[in-house]
């Protein structure tokens, strides 16, 4: 009997040194270990064995069955470890062939600069403030020194509902409006839709978007005006961006000045340059320190408080930015523009 | 306004380099579009001598120059002209020039002759008889007196001023003129202005004796002055003036109306000449036209006029519309005796409205609205009248009627210079204030820290101390600005709507939008295209009194006709996939109020159109929105919105309230747009939800325990919403119930006619134990009970 289990034990070991593959494997487990296995057998024989030998036996079939079980695990190791080796040998992907991407839309460029811009305001700690698109011709022109019939009006040709209602043709009725809610000191920017009489070609729109900021405190001078403003290009177009100051006129602000960045493009190394013509400079926005008629008009005590104003087109931000050659595209939602641009 | 140099250096000896000028009156706060050099196109075309002329001998009609010009050697050109002679000094093109007419001048041979040029007429060089006497005759171009063979052609015609183009501020109507552009050289490059004394003499004949003068409406007509001259001689004004306001811009036409053009251009005084024998009974009357009243002004146009335009008139007829055009029945002619020169100022207010009710914008009506000092009116009359002497043009009468209401006297305010300091961030004395000032005329007294200003006439802008402030400035220079961040804390930041705005803007962009920005506008077209009932909320809309044509004329009441033009566009461009939104305000009348203004609601649009996109994607999207923002209990409900599938649309109700709609887009509505295939819309009233904020509900533990997860699939009649099955399965499967889902919905082979199969996928889960299959099975059986109880279901094996 010990024989027996000794010759299966021996024939198991054999066998295991062939295999090669799983299914061996397993029909060997199966020939060895199974209900109809050879241990079986061996078990059923069991009736030939003296009583008192029995015990001994079944000890030795089960030893050998574990030790059967321990050489197959190993086998099934080693077989799954060559099987491994080999998938990893064959396995094999065409690196340059495209990924497949998920869907994912776009923010238009246009909210992108807004938001961005939004963003450096933010941080320099202001808040932002928003109002009506039709709006009353008080607020967008009265209360910011520019009467009626007044010719600075013809810089704003504007849409009219009808004699005291219009589309605002600035974000400035904003201002007016939150000074005359809010008590300085007043750290805002307005972004916002904007309206006036233009037909549309590359450079001309009757819908735009601008971001006008307004400050009033105490202490407020020609100096935080242009401060600000350094900051701001900084943050937009770089560390070495300048600014200068030309004298100008807008009715809501004395002094005023029109607002000129160094080349973002060039830097003034370009004589060909085509954003700056070769000046390099460009024109970037109009600004100015708050007309005391204004702040007075909106009952704010102008020989107490100060404040200065400023307002860029935000349109013209994003098609310079982006290198944008007609301003129509801004707003014809053609995906092949559109999708130019990723995510949020 | 186009300003020649060689004007304002009438005025002020200035002598700098073109461009380093422009960028300096820039610096002062002059506004400079450009500038250009005149006869700037004629290149390599000069003066040249013709010192013997031969006949050519093989062509009767040519003859061979030789020319000096300015070289060692004769230069020999073959011409046709029959009008040149030896000593006549021609415009000469050298081989290599391009005419202003595009001709190239090459080396060429003319039957056997070498012909190194070409000889120009006038006409070649773009040159009219307002710039060089004689110029438009018909053959070669003959030069006058002595030239310099070989000197460029345009300076020897004199045809080479630089023409500067500033425009003009609306607080500086000074500046549109070219004494106010000396003044401002003067003042930017520290030189002195010299105002010349204009003096002339007076004849016999007594102005008072012709004219009188009456303003009936002062408001309006503040100055009226009249001056008549006599024996008139109308007559083209001499060269050095039409030149002038031909590179101003303005057409000259006799010495009269070229002398009240010189003196606008020059002073800034808009002028008039009257023939007076068209005033019937001298009697010159400024008031209201009556209504309805006609003129006829002198470009042949009829304007019917109201009561707020004010004319001057004689007793029976208007014959100017005052400050913007004379009348037709009171102009100029060649026979012309007796002239009224009319220097006047009018309301400037008054002028804009006229000239923009008419759509007849003039040189006069321009310098009007701006505001006009009305002292300017004499100094403007002198130098007329001084023309008029110079150019011999008439008779100067004694005397002027001059009616006047105006105040013409300097004003003078007081400034305090602290104020100024802290306004510019400067520290200026008193003293160096006062030196900047007198730069531009601004006399100044110092009492401490106190200036007392004395204001030039014509620059009504400065009224407080910001103005001054601004004048100090500009002149101290703009670049001496420092640069300091304001110190003031504030706490700036979004409010959360403000935020929230951003998060629903990108969680579309997540789900695979694109975002698009489109006009506010929308035409009455697109109710029709819509297929809106006449009752429809859509109509009524805030209409623009002067849109840009009827596409543009309304404010949106809805972003779909906007969004659905955006879809066909790409639809066009052979685009399959179009997924889009837009975040936008619409705009709904309050009331008919003129002062109410409009509710402006910010307003989601999304459409779809895309072979993997339906009702479903779409709702879904909508549904993870409304959980993005906490809401989670929103209904969809039929609704009957004319422009949406009948079969496939629906409103979005949060607590009963509808906050929009989704569905799919009616054909017929889609053809109206051009849009092609299915296209899924929605919009949704962003100010609602957002407005709504609910809180978002703690989060919940990780599950401890495994789920059990059940299909359900059962027969329902066609009608029944699914949504109410799903109602009364939470209902009665209680709070093991974790999720229900509908996976399949189908009708048709193998499913009676009626009826529908409706497949539902469920989840169960305790939170404190692990669930057996008994737990499940319980609900489940009550759960078909009800089914088949409420909703006559048949449960699908």
């Amino acid at each position: 009997m010990q024989d027996k289990i000794n010759e299966i034990l021996k024939s198991s070991e054999d066998q295991l040194q062939e295999i090669e593959d799983a299914k061996q494997l397993q029909e060997l487990r199966v020939q060895f270990l199974g209900k109809k296995g050879r241990f079986t057998e061996v078990l059923r024989s069991m009736g030939n064995v003296a009583p008192e030998e029995r015990p001994l036996i079944g000890k030795l079939v089960n030893e050998a069955r574990e030790k059967i079980q321990k050489a197959i695990e190993f086998h099934e190791n080693r077989l799954s470890q060559i099987e491994k080796e080999i998938r990893l040998k064959i396995e094999r992907v065409d690196v340059s062939v495209p990924g497949k991407k998920p869907e994912v839309g776009a923010v238009h460029p246009l909210s992108v600069t807004t938001q961005q811009l939004e963003d450096i305001f933010i941080a320099m700690g202001y808040s932002i403030a928003e109002g009506p698109e039709v709006e009353l011709d008080e607020y967008n022109f009265e209360l910011l020194n520019v009467p009626k019939d007044h010719t600075s009006r013809d810089a704003q040709d504007s849409f009219y509902i009808n004699e005291n209602v219009l589309l605002r043709p600035h974000t400035s009725p904003v201002q007016a409006r939150t000074m005359l809610s809010q008590k300085p000191p007043i750290k805002i920017v307005c972004p916002g839709r904007v309206y006036r009489v233009d037909e549309v070609d590359a450079t001309h729109s009757p819908v735009f978007h601008q971001l006008e900021g307004l400050v009033i405190d105490k202490g407020i001078h020609m100096g935080h005006l242009k401060g600000t403003l350094d900051e701001f290009v900084k943050k937009l177009y770089g560390e070495n961006a300048r600014t200068k100051l030309r004298p100008s006129f807008f009715p809501f602000t004395e002094p005023s000045a029109e607002v000129d960045v160094s080349c973002y493009v060039c830097d003034g190394k370009d004589d060909n340059c085509k954003v700056c013509k070769g000046t390099g400079w460009v024109e970037i926005m109009g600004c100015g320190m708050v007309n005391p008629k204004v702040l007075d008009g909106c009952g704010i005590d102008s020989t107490v408080y100060s404040g200065f104003a400023f307002g860029m087109g935000l349109d013209r931000i994003t098609v310079s930015k982006y290198n944008i050659s007609d301003l129509r595209t801004l707003f014809e939602n053609d995906l092949r523009f559109l999708s130019q641009f990723l995510g949020g | 306004m186009l300003a020649p140099m060689s004007w304002i250096k009438r005025f002020v000896d200035i002598n700098v380099d073109t461009q380093q000028f422009v960028d300096d009156m820039i610096m002062t706060g002059s506004e400079v579009e450009g500038y250009s050099l005149q006869g700037v196109n004629i290149n390599k075309v000069v003066a040249g001598k013709i010192v013997k002329l031969s006949q050519h001998e093989d062509a009767d009609k040519l003859q061979i120059c030789m020319l000096d010009i300015g070289e060692d050697e004769l230069l020999q050109v073959v011409t046709g002209a029959d009008n040149v002679f030896e000593g006549a000094y021609v415009p000469v093109a050298l081989v290599g020039a391009t005419l202003p007419n595009g001709l190239k001048i090459k080396k060429g041979k003319l039957r056997g002759e070498i012909s190194n040029g070409m000889l120009c007429s006038g006409g070649e060089l773009k040159i009219d008889d307002s710039v060089y006497e004689g110029a438009e005759y018909d053959g070669i171009m003959i030069l006058k007196g002595d030239n310099t063979p070989g000197m460029g052609i345009a300076e020897a015609i004199g045809y080479n001023d630089i023409i500067i183009d500033f425009k003009t501020y609306a607080n500086r109507p000074d500046t549109l003129s070219i004494m106010g552009l000396a003044r401002e050289t003067s003042a930017t490059f520290n030189l002195p202005f010299t105002e010349p004394i204009y003096t002339f003499k007076e004849d016999s004949k007594k102005t008072k004796n012709y004219v009188n003068v009456e303003i009936k409406d002062q408001d309006l007509c503040p100055r009226y002055m009249g001056k008549i001259v006599y024996d008139i001689k109308i007559a083209p004004s001499p060269l050095w003036m039409q030149k002038l306001l031909v590179a101003a811009g303005v057409r000259p036409i006799n010495n009269i109306v070229d002398i009240t053009n010189y003196v606008m251009l020059e002073v800034g005084q808009p002028m008039h000449a009257f023939d007076f024998k068209y005033v019937k009974d001298g009697k010159i009357i400024i008031r209201r036209a009556t209504q309805d009243e006609m003129i006829t002004t002198l470009d042949g146009n009829e304007y019917k006029l109201t009561t707020s335009n004010l004319v001057i008139a004689d007793p029976e007829k208007p014959i100017a519309l005052a400050g913007v055009m004379g009348g037709e029945n009171s102009c100029i002619y060649d026979d012309t005796k007796v002239i009224l020169f009319e220097c006047a100022n009018f309301n400037n207010y008054n002028i804009r409205r006229t000239s923009r009710q008419l759509g007849l914008r003039t040189e006069s009506s321009a310098r009007f609205e701006k505001g006009i000092d009305p002292a300017a009116c004499e100094r403007a009359l002198d130098r007329a009248m001084h023309l008029v002497e110079q150019l011999g043009a008439g008779k100067i009468a004694q005397g002027v009627q001059d009616v006047n209401y105006a105040n013409v006297d300097e004003r003078v305010i007081t400034v305090d210079t602290d104020r100024i300091n802290h306004l510019l961030g400067q520290k200026l004395t008193p003293n160096e204030m006062k030196d900047i000032l007198t730069k531009v005329f601004v006399s100044s007294n110092i009492d401490k820290n106190m200036l007392e200003c004395t204001i030039p006439t014509y620059r009504s802008d400065l009224e407080n101390y910001a103005d001054i402030a601004e004048e100090v400035m500009r002149l101290y220079g703009y670049d001496k600005i420092s640069s300091v961040i304001p110190a003031n804390q504030i706490a700036g930041g979004r409010t959360k709507k403000q935020e929230d705005m951003i998060v629903l803007r990108n969680m579309m962009v997540s789900m695979g939008l694109y975002q698009s920005i489109t006009y506010s506008f929308m035409s009455p077209n697109d109710w029709t295209k819509l297929m809106l009932n006449d009752d429809n909320i859509l109509r009524n809309a805030v209409k623009i009194s002067n849109p840009m044509g009827e596409e543009y004329s309304l404010m949106r009441t809805t972003l779909l006709p906007s969004m659905l033009a955006n879809v066909a566009l790409n639809k066009n461009h052979n685009i399959n996939e179009v997924k889009l939104f837009e975040i936008n305000r619409v705009y709904k009348p309050l009331d008919k109020d003129a002062n109410h203004l409009p509710q402006e609601v910010n307003t989601l649009c999304i459409a779809l159109n895309s072979k993997d996109e339906d009702f479903f994607s779409l709702k879904g999207r909508i549904e993870l929105l409304l959980e993005k923002f906490n809401i989670l209990n929103a209904e969809f409900s039929n609704n009957e919105i004319e422009y949406l599938h009948p079969g496939r649309r629906a409103s979005v109700l949060v607590d009963d309230k509808e906050i929009g709609y989704i569905g799919e887009l009616h054909p017929d509505v889609a053809d109206n747009y051009q849009v092609s295939g299915k296209t899924l819309v929605a919009e949704v009233n962003v100010d609602i939800l957002l407005e709504m904020n609910p809180k978002q509900a703690a989060v919940k533990p990780i599950p401890k325990y495994p789920a059990i997860q059940r299909d359900l699939a059962v027969l329902l009649d066609v009608e029944q919403s699914a949504g109410i099955v799903i109602n009364a399965i939470k209902d009665v499967a209680g709070k093991l119930l974790e999720n229900i889902n509908v996976f399949d919905v189908y009708e048709g082979d193998q499913i009676d006619e009626g009826k529908k199969s409706v497949a539902f996928s469920l989840v169960f889960r305790a939170h404190d134990r692990t669930l057996v299959d008994d737990d499940v099975n319980k609900i489940f059986s009550r759960i078909i009970r009800e089914l088949e109880k409420k909703f006559n279901a048949e449960l699908r094996m």
